[in-house]
């Protein structure tokens, strides 16, 4: 159990944010640095496919008090509660360039992903190749526009992948 | 002229979808590979990349994908492939190395994975007599809406679907056939 302290030193309303963002990372049990990770990975994602404008549900994200196994729209646990291994987001509104999410691929836990039907462009990232644990990727109906040469570290265990309707050439 | 093995029947509407969730158990069959290849995608069993705008020969298409050692399933559907379907499934590989510097390079045919092959709606040309390069593994394999004449071989009745839609038949000038037919099904 965490104690918390207070001391009354003039106005410390600076130091409440501080103390809720300790409590939620000493509840995390795994260890706070993948629960960091997973956040990190998460947020970058948020941001880069326009979480704020474009998507059309996002209840939860990034909602540190929460945590990211707490309930954030789409997105699924374990049976811990601790690791987020799955993405549930299709038709949401999602829209950019994920090569720009460079913490998502750090997200290891992920087992299935489904980002179809929203409005991603530009290269298929490899980092999908760096998530060992990823057996099932939908990215079907967006608008990538290149297959990569190769994936990640060739650690990658996924059994379906599809792109269906977008726009790969060549 | 041509006929129809015995046994074909028409479809049912949603056949597409019922095949595919059944199809699959993976064959037996050994795969010596390139390193090239053999550390890409190692578990992928189904990958589905129709309607996009692929341009390219099916040769190539083809070549680049077949050789994943535990496909299954590849949808090529609605995409740009073109030229014909010759030596598409003749696979080399290479004992070491690099395919860059093989020494020496076996001719596997027919030693694919790959049971589902969806090649509808691209602008593939030629004929289906080569049949005997098809994978042993195949047993659903689509390609109407293409481009291809000539007669279609006795030897295609041994997958379980196969759905050619229009089938010209070249020395009788333009007779259509069009037909889809399971052999065991």
């Amino acid at each position: 159990m965490y104690t918390l302290s207070v001391y009354r030193t003039g106005s410390s309303s600076w130091l409440l944010p501080y103390l809720l963002v300790i409590l939620f990372f000493s509840y995390s049990g795994r260890g706070s640095s993948y629960s960091e990770t997973q956040y990190a990975g998460l947020e970058a994602l948020y941001n880069a496919t326009g979480g704020d404008q474009r998507w059309t549900v996002s209840s939860g994200w990034q909602d540190v008090v929460l945590g990211v196994c707490g309930g954030w729209y789409g997105v699924v646990c374990d049976d811990s509660g601790e690791n987020v291994t799955g993405l549930s987001l299709a038709g949401n509104g999602l829209t950019g360039n994920l090569t720009n999410a460079v913490e998502f691929f750090q997200l290891l836990s992920l087992e299935e992903i489904d980002l179809s039907d929203n409005k991603l462009m530009g290269a298929l990232p490899s980092g999908f190749g760096l998530m060992p644990n990823l057996k099932v990727l939908d990215l079907s109906r967006n608008e990538f526009s290149s297959f990569p040469s190769s994936w990640g570290s060739g650690a990658s265990s996924l059994q379906h992948l599809s792109v269906r309707q977008n726009n790969l050439s060549g | 002229m041509m006929t129809p093995p015995m046994q074909c029947r028409t479809l049912p509407a949603s056949w597409l979808d019922d095949v595919k969730s059944s199809s699959s158990s993976s064959t037996s069959h050994t795969l010596v590979h390139s390193k090239q290849v053999s550390s890409w995608l190692p578990e992928l069993r189904t990958l589905a990349l129709g309607s996009n705008n692929i341009t390219m020969t099916v040769y190539r298409a083809l070549q680049s994908v077949i050789t994943l050692p535990s496909l299954q399933s590849l949808d090529l559907s609605d995409n740009v492939l073109s030229g014909t379907l010759e030596g598409s499934f003749e696979l080399y590989y290479c004992a070491g190395g690099s395919l860059d510097d093989c020494d020496s390079a076996e001719l596997k045919t027919g030693a694919s994975t790959v049971a589902v092959l969806l090649l509808a709606s691209n602008f593939i040309e030629g004929g289906l007599e080569k049949v005997d390069t098809l994978p042993r593994s195949l047993s659903v394999f689509t390609i109407s809406d293409n481009l291809l004449h000539g007669p279609v071989p006795e030897e295609i009745s041994q997958l379980s679907v196969f759905f050619a839609g229009e089938i010209y038949m070249g020395t009788m000038g333009s007779i259509i056939y069009r037909y889809i037919c399971f052999s065991s099904f």
